[in-house]
């Protein structure tokens, strides 16, 4: 059974596959044969190559990236947390803050980017802001449904139990939850490290955006679509490593959905 | 001496009568059952009972308390066994014991000598979704029976479950209920099941919810009593009750 599926899963990629390369194969060709001109879109070959030649400089500039970003997202999900409970916790919180949680999130995080900089200056800190603001409110807005997802019949289960509030929330609330917090957390994974980059774009010293910015002002193409190609990847891990998460952390809901 | 009495209940819901003047009581070892068709108010009247609702008038008393709006002094299996499926069954059978502020591995250790006669053996460390249906019901009886309080409140504890499982369920709760010295009211809808199980029956009518009938099956001898003809009269007489209301 298990060799069955292992073969089934890998026939559904095929198309896929099929597809994507054709897409680098029409993109090698357009190249080659200079039908667009190289120093403009250059051979997927050169591109992989800068990853071989700027090695050093790529992993140092993606490693202060990966700290902004996996900083902001802690600093957004520990933030996110703590409004949704608090929200849940206190009614007055939630109808005060409810509305300018939604229009704040009007506000393109890209235009807040610029006054950040000029509010914070240009270290990690106006970096690792943007990120945990962009990723705050997926987690805010999904622990606060997910707070509010448990039916009554649970709550008066456990009241009969006799149960207080904050056990209500342990035992029922938090563990309901989980669920909600992971699909929210999909999502910022994916916001964190585009907007880690995104906020470099802006001024610094060291980052995958800075380096994007110095080899767009170098016309070094080839190097512009390296890093695009590196983005990519490190947000594809990221949101890969989400799912891990969501499987370990609740088990319960993918066997539930395995059984039916 | 009567355990549980429920005085003259009276509830409105949305501005009309939910349920008039319910009065019922519920004596030590005793199993009494509140029978009556789908949506009459029997869950609010159990959500009073336990607690969780307030009455419009009337009282319950536990042991001549009053505890009328006060959770925490009644054993309560709700319908659709509510088992917290992030939990294994041992975990969830012994939710009362921690919550009440027992220390897990305490708690775990009070539900362990009950496995068996719940017929749960082996299924401890077994999540809800892994289990049968009617494992699951006992799961939920387990846990209501864990609370450790004097009387059992049961929603339809066996409404889910095919004729052929409930059969079964019936004689197995029926012999745990003696082993334990249960004193218990549950809900049904289920004539059949409310005459084999059930020492005093209260017949509930339709809007408002207010009790008709109360039997007391005379099962003496109880092997053949669901063949007997007196099985069938206590059903007319349920039946017509029913009906005429």
């Amino acid at each position: 059974m298990k060799r069955l599926s292992i073969n089934n899963n890998i026939k559904n990629k095929i198309p896929a596959l099929i597809v994507f390369m054709v897409i680098f194969l029409l993109w090698q060709m357009a190249s080659s044969f200079e039908f667009i001109p190289k120093f403009m879109l250059p051979s997927p070959i050169s591109v992989l190559y800068v990853f071989t030649s700027d090695y050093n400089l790529l992993i140092t500039n993606l490693t202060t990236t990966l700290f902004e970003a996996i900083a902001g997202l802690l600093v957004g999900i520990f933030l996110g947390f703590l409004i949704a409970f608090l929200m849940d916790k206190f009614k007055i919180i939630y109808k005060a803050f409810y509305p300018i949680l939604i229009i704040s999130q009007t506000v393109p995080t890209i235009a807040i980017a610029p006054i950040l900089v000029l509010f914070l200056g240009y270290g990690l800190f106006p970096k690792i802001t943007l990120v945990a603001l962009c990723c705050f409110f997926p987690i805010a807005i999904s622990f606060l449904s997910g707070f509010e997802s448990p039916s009554i019949d649970y709550m008066n289960l456990l009241k009969t139990m006799g149960a207080n509030k904050n056990q209500i929330f342990i035992y029922i609330k938090l563990p309901f939850s989980l669920k909600f917090f992971c699909s929210g957390l999909k999502i910022s994974v994916s916001y964190a490290f585009v907007a880690a980059v995104v906020s470099e774009w802006l001024g610094g010293i060291s980052g995958l955006g800075v380096y994007m910015i110095r080899a767009k002002k170098s016309y070094a193409f080839d190097k512009m679509f390296a890093v695009l190609l590196l983005i990519c990847i490190v947000s594809f891990i990221f949101i890969k490593i989400a799912e891990l998460f969501e499987k370990c952390v609740i088990p319960w809901e993918r066997k539930r959905q395995d059984d039916e | 001496m009567e355990n549980l009495v429920i005085e003259n209940l009276t509830k409105t819901y949305n501005k009309s009568l939910l349920i008039k003047d319910i009065s019922m009581s519920v004596k030590e070892n005793e199993i009494v059952s509140l029978l009556g068709v789908s949506g009459v108010g029997k869950t609010t009247i159990f959500n009073i009972v336990a607690g969780v609702d307030k009455p419009d008038s009337g009282k319950i008393l536990l042991n001549g308390k009053d505890i009328t709006n006060k959770p925490g002094y009644i054993s309560y299996m709700p319908q659709n066994n509510l088992l917290l499926p992030y939990k294994n069954i041992i975990d969830n059978v012994s939710l009362p014991l921690i919550i009440r502020g027992e220390r897990k591995e305490e708690a775990r250790q009070k539900a362990l000598p009950y496995f068996e006669l719940f017929k749960l053996a082996s299924a401890e460390k077994k999540y809800p979704h892994e289990i049968s249906g009617g494992m699951k019901q006992r799961a939920a009886l387990f846990r209501t029976y864990m609370y450790s309080k004097p009387i059992m409140l049961l929603d339809e504890p066996f409404c889910a479950l095919d004729a052929i499982t409930k059969l079964s369920m019936y004689e197995w709760f029926s012999k745990v209920s003696k082993e334990l010295k249960l004193s218990v009211l549950f809900i049904t809808h289920d004539i059949d099941e409310a005459l084999v199980l059930s020492d005093k029956i209260y017949v509930i009518s339709k809007f408002p919810g207010q009790i008709v009938d109360v039997l007391t099956p005379d099962k003496t001898k109880k092997e053949e009593f669901l063949l007997s003809s007196k099985f069938m009269q206590y059903k007319k007489q349920i039946l017509e009750n029913l009906r005429i209301l």
